[in-house]
């Protein structure tokens, strides 16, 4: 992925994806590394309990007000 | 009474002094009496950018230290009635000054100007700490590199918890061309990552440096930078004036296809 987005010619769009992932790393105090780590523990957590689409989950953060967000898509048992 | 407004980035290099004298000059320009000091103890150059280099007897740290008055130490530039100079010391003590100490020559400035502007060092040391004790506003001056945006982000973030609640962000060094072909942030992308209101766009412009090899800022004809600082005076005095759009020049192909498109 990063290869073809650190191309020439929009390295602006790395750049920004990059820096939002960073700034909103330092405001909560918690590291990307720390954030891969919680995802993990998060999916792992909920997993005990009810049949979840890994592939689909989708953990974000919003700056303004700073509110953690995971999605997480379940299976239906009759699937 | 004036309002006294720090002009800060974190970041060295990103244009702190160039816009404290290019928005000093517009608001004299602008009939408003407005005293510019450089906070930078040490590394002073607010003097050479104003063209008032050779005109310094005290300083900043002289009036603080009770050596001279304030008057005495202010150095009015007789191109532009109006403005004035507090020039930094050239001491290699930083420390000479207090944050307490700078709440009173600030409190003092106020009572005499319509505007004080604070040009403060970089970095987050005693120098950041002293321009910021005695600011009611603080415009945060940023170019759209990875760097300087990081450092932004925590000068915000260091206003905020000092209680300075009316902060604004300039975005300099923007190149029109860049931004189009996808190799330069967009001042949309900068706003929403520092999630900070704007009060000014300044773009790349060779006229900025001209200026201050000459000592004479606001002196170009012409100059798209110099426009957009005239327009950022005309912002803090509270007028409502439409953001420039930092676009490229358009080619006759592209407005031919323009046209098409209709």
């Amino acid at each position: 992925m990063k290869s073809s987005l650190s191309s020439k010619g929009r390295s602006a769009g790395y750049a920004r994806d990059r820096m939002k992932t960073l700034l909103v790393s330092e405001r909560i105090g918690c590291s990307p590394q720390m954030m891969k780590m919680l995802r993990n523990d998060l999916i792992h957590t909920v997993k005990k309990y009810i049949t979840v689409d890994e592939k689909n989950i989708c953990i974000s953060v919003t700056q303004e007000p700073l509110i953690f967000h995971a999605d997480i898509p379940v299976r239906s048992d009759k699937e | 009474m004036g309002e006294v407004i720090v002009i800060t980035s974190g970041k060295g290099g990103v244009g702190k002094t160039t816009t404290v004298a290019n928005i000093g000059t517009g608001l004299a320009m602008l009939d408003r009496k407005t005293a510019v000091v450089d906070t930078d103890i040490g590394l002073r150059n607010l003097d050479v950018v104003l063209g008032l280099e050779n005109r310094i007897v005290y300083n900043l740290v002289d009036v603080v230290n009770g050596s001279c008055r304030l008057n005495q130490a202010l150095i009015r530039d007789r191109r532009h009635p109006g403005l004035f100079l507090l020039p930094s010391a050239q001491t290699k003590d930083k420390s000479a000054v207090s944050p307490e100490q700078m709440i009173k020559l600030t409190e003092e400035l106020k009572e005499e100007f319509d505007y004080v502007l604070l040009d403060c060092p970089a970095g987050i040391e005693q120098g950041f700490r002293n321009a910021v004790a005695g600011a009611e506003r603080a415009l945060v001056v940023t170019t759209p590199e990875v760097s300087a945006i990081r450092d932004a982000d925590r000068i915000i973030g260091l206003l905020e918890a000092d209680g300075l609640r009316n902060i604004q962000l300039i975005v300099n060094r923007l190149r029109p061309d860049m931004i189009a072909r996808g190799d330069m942030m967009s001042v949309d992308d900068v706003t929403e990552i520092l999630t900070a209101d704007l009060i000014g766009t300044i773009p790349d412009d060779e006229q900025i440096v001209v200026a201050a090899n000459q000592g004479e800022p606001l002196s170009g004809k012409n100059s798209p930078a110099e426009d957009e600082y005239r327009n950022i005076c005309r912002r803090i005095l509270g007028e409502d004036i439409p953001f420039m759009e930092i676009r490229q020049k358009k080619g006759v192909f592209r407005r031919l296809s323009e046209i098409f498109k209709k």
